[in-house]
């Protein structure tokens, strides 16, 4: 199989400060070392206690966060060290979906909104398509089209879970990072 | 009411509701279950399903000013909590009472340290110097497991990781020696390791005092685990309430053994479709008034059994059940 | 959720709940204070754990069977903090393992032990034979 998203040694340091004057004095070493790849069409699980470093591992797999050392590739591009502007596209290919959906959901919008928002900044479709696509997604993750124009906050933690994966699934990307979907399900 | 010498605690017709923009939403509806001295009920149900609801309800702690008992009784050692005064209810929360709650920081004052909560709760229900307070503070941070607890008792809760402050919150709970703890989902925020560590810890603690333990849970592991009876609860009601081994060997409502199919089990052949419970649970104000499950039951209700409350009745020893004719399945 | 059934896409699932991680992966990988220590397809994780952690995490999931006797032994000590982890394999060192400062200085590094299973070598948490 194709590895789709390889890393390389992948660490991640966080100076600790302290004192009056705030000096660094320690590291916090988060992710120290780590090597992983995802195939095409792969499902890999990341298992861990928290505070093991699995979040940040996965921030920094999708470029959320600056490696301190190590490389990470994604569909044959090195992105280890790409600025905002040149992450653009892969932000199509590469989906995250939060531990907690209710504080990545703005409870300002509805679902329809939150569901149809990154289709809008990634410029895809007409307003007619992207609505139409918008209730394919609702569908797909179980959720009724009356549920598009209701506000996140009236869901369930399981159904706001739900809204988080068909939000994800908006662009058709080609790998999820999934940072504890299940813990919300009942 | 009776009151067998067994008997710890008995809740009847507890009926709670909270007042929305929408009108009143009954999340609790007229619940029913008791406890004996020295075992340990599960409550189990999906979010929503009001089983914190009842928890809160029976120590009076809903939410205000939302948040309503609108009926029922509950018989705690001798007397109706619902209606005692609330100099008796301060007395009994935090005394014959302890609880533990999901997430710590909630119930930890952050501005005192350790030792100070810990010794207010002695001294606000035993009649002792504050010297023998600190003492029993010491004492029970010991017994809950935390290492140097003489220098713990000088720190702040932020100082601690989330396992030590779950393990504060039980030296909190327990501190009083308590007739009843209860323990609303008390390790969903810990990982299994850390998780298996506080629930043995509560089952020694709860042997050496002999009280009686509330755990609400999703988990079903859990509830198998640690529980001597269990109820089941689905959109504010009780549909199942029987002896764990009774309830995981012989489920005989539908929505128990939907519950317990999906359990996802080491054991089980891997990337095979988790059979799940079909559709979501309604909003409190779009559930049926009969029977709550007629909407994702894979039996498909008449219009009597989705109007009509099915009756709770006893249909074993021991082992209730909410009786819709679609949904029993004895 | 059936997410599975979206085909051809790759997913990498973080989760502290073993059981559930089974049911969804191709492979997982355990990871302790900032290192993966075992990496395997998933039936080999659960079924020839290598790693001491591996194997306490797997003991320590509830089993749904109130007839089931589980004898588990629990972890002492609590998570450790990442801020300057210990030397050497940081779980022996929190279970205080006899054979721990053997693993300080060594090169810790994934060894492939069976085809695709992948592990920490150190002497203290892992069964290499």
């Amino acid at each position: 199989m194709k590895p789709l998203l390889t890393v390389e040694n992948l660490k991640m340091h966080f100076p600790v400060k302290g004192g009056v004057f705030l000096r660094p004095v320690g590291a916090c070493k988060a992710v120290d070392g780590v090597s992983l790849t995802v195939a095409e069409g792969e499902t890999v699980g990341l298992v861990g206690e928290s505070g093991c470093g699995k979040s940040t591992l996965a921030k920094a797999a999708a470029r959320l966060l600056k490696p301190t050392d190590g490389r990470i590739v994604f569909d044959g591009h090195d992105i280890t060290h790409l600025g905002m502007g040149a992450l653009k596209p892969l932000r199509r290919e590469l989906q995250m979906i939060f531990q907690d959906p209710a504080e990545s959901l703005n409870p300002r919008h509805s679902v329809r909104d939150i569901i149809e928002e990154p289709l809008v900044i990634q410029k895809v479709g007409t307003r007619a398509e992207r609505r139409k696509r918008v209730a394919e997604l609702l569908e797909r993750v179980g959720l009724s089209e009356s549920a598009g124009s209701r506000f996140s906050f009236e869901f369930s933690g399981g159904q706001r879970q739900r809204i988080g994966i068909a939000r994800a699934l908006a662009l058709n990307p080609k790998l999820i990072l999934c940072d504890e979907p299940f813990r919300a399900r009942c | 009411m009776s009151d067998s010498p067994r008997q710890l605690l008995e809740v009847t017709d507890l009926r709670a509701a909270f007042d929305t923009e929408s009108g009143e939403l009954t999340a609790v509806d007229d619940v029913d279950f008791k406890v004996d001295r020295g075992r340990t009920l599960g409550i189990v149900g999906e979010s929503g399903c009001g089983k914190s609801v009842s928890a809160l309800s029976l120590i009076r702690l809903l939410p205000q000013p939302m948040g309503k008992v609108k009926k029922g009784e509950v018989w705690f050692d001798g007397r109706d909590l619902l209606r005692v005064d609330d100099d008796e209810m301060h007395a009994v929360r935090g005394g014959e009472i302890g609880m533990i709650f999901q997430e710590p920081m909630t119930a930890l004052n952050p501005v005192h340290t350790i030792g100070r909560q810990l010794t207010e709760a002695v001294l606000l229900h035993q009649k002792v110097t504050p010297k023998e307070a600190l003492e029993q503070a010491v004492d029970m941070l010991k017994r809950v497991r935390i290492p140097a607890p003489e220098i713990r008792v000088g720190e702040y809760p932020h100082q601690l990781s989330g396992g030590m402050r779950q393990r504060v919150m039980i030296a909190m709970a327990l501190i009083n020696r308590p007739k009843l703890l209860i323990a609303d989902e008390p390790t969903t925020a810990l990982d299994v390791t850390v998780q298996a560590q506080i629930l043995a810890l509560i089952e020694d603690l709860q042997e050496e005092m002999g009280m009686a333990v509330i755990l609400i849970t999703h988990d079903l592991g859990v509830i198998a685990e640690n529980c001597d009876d269990v109820v089941v609860m689905y959109g504010g009601r009780v549909v199942e309430w029987a002896p764990a081994v009774d309830l995981f060997s012989d489920p005989l409502h539908a929505y128990t053994k939907g519950l317990l199919r999906s359990i996802p089990r080491l054991d089980r052949e891997r990337k095979t479709k988790l059979p799940t419970i079909r559709g979501n649970v309604p909003a409190l104000d779009e559930m049926p008034s009969g029977c709550r499950f007629s909407t994702r039951a894979d039996v498909e209700h008449d219009e009597k059994s989705k109007n009509e409350r099915p009756p709770f009745e006893e249909v074993k020893p021991g082992h209730w059940v909410e009786k819709c004719p679609f949904c029993y399945q004895g | 959720m059936e997410l599975q059934e979206d085909f051809g896409l790759a997913y990498l699932f973080i989760a502290h709940d073993l059981a559930v991680v089974k049911h969804v992966s191709d492979r997982v990988a355990i990871m302790y204070l900032g290192k993966i220590v075992e990496m395997a397809d998933a039936d080999s994780i659960y079924e020839n754990p290598r790693h001491a952690y591996t194997k306490a995490l797997i003991s320590a999931i509830p089993v749904a069977d109130p007839t089931a006797k589980v004898e588990r032994e629990l972890l002492e000590g609590d998570v450790p903090s990442p801020i300057d982890p210990p030397e050497g394999c940081a779980f022996g060192h929190r279970m205080s393992h006899p054979r721990w400062p053997e693993s300080v200085g060594m090169d810790l590094s994934l060894k492939e032990v069976a085809p695709g299973h992948w592990v920490q070598p150190c002497p203290c948490c892992t069964d290499l034979s």
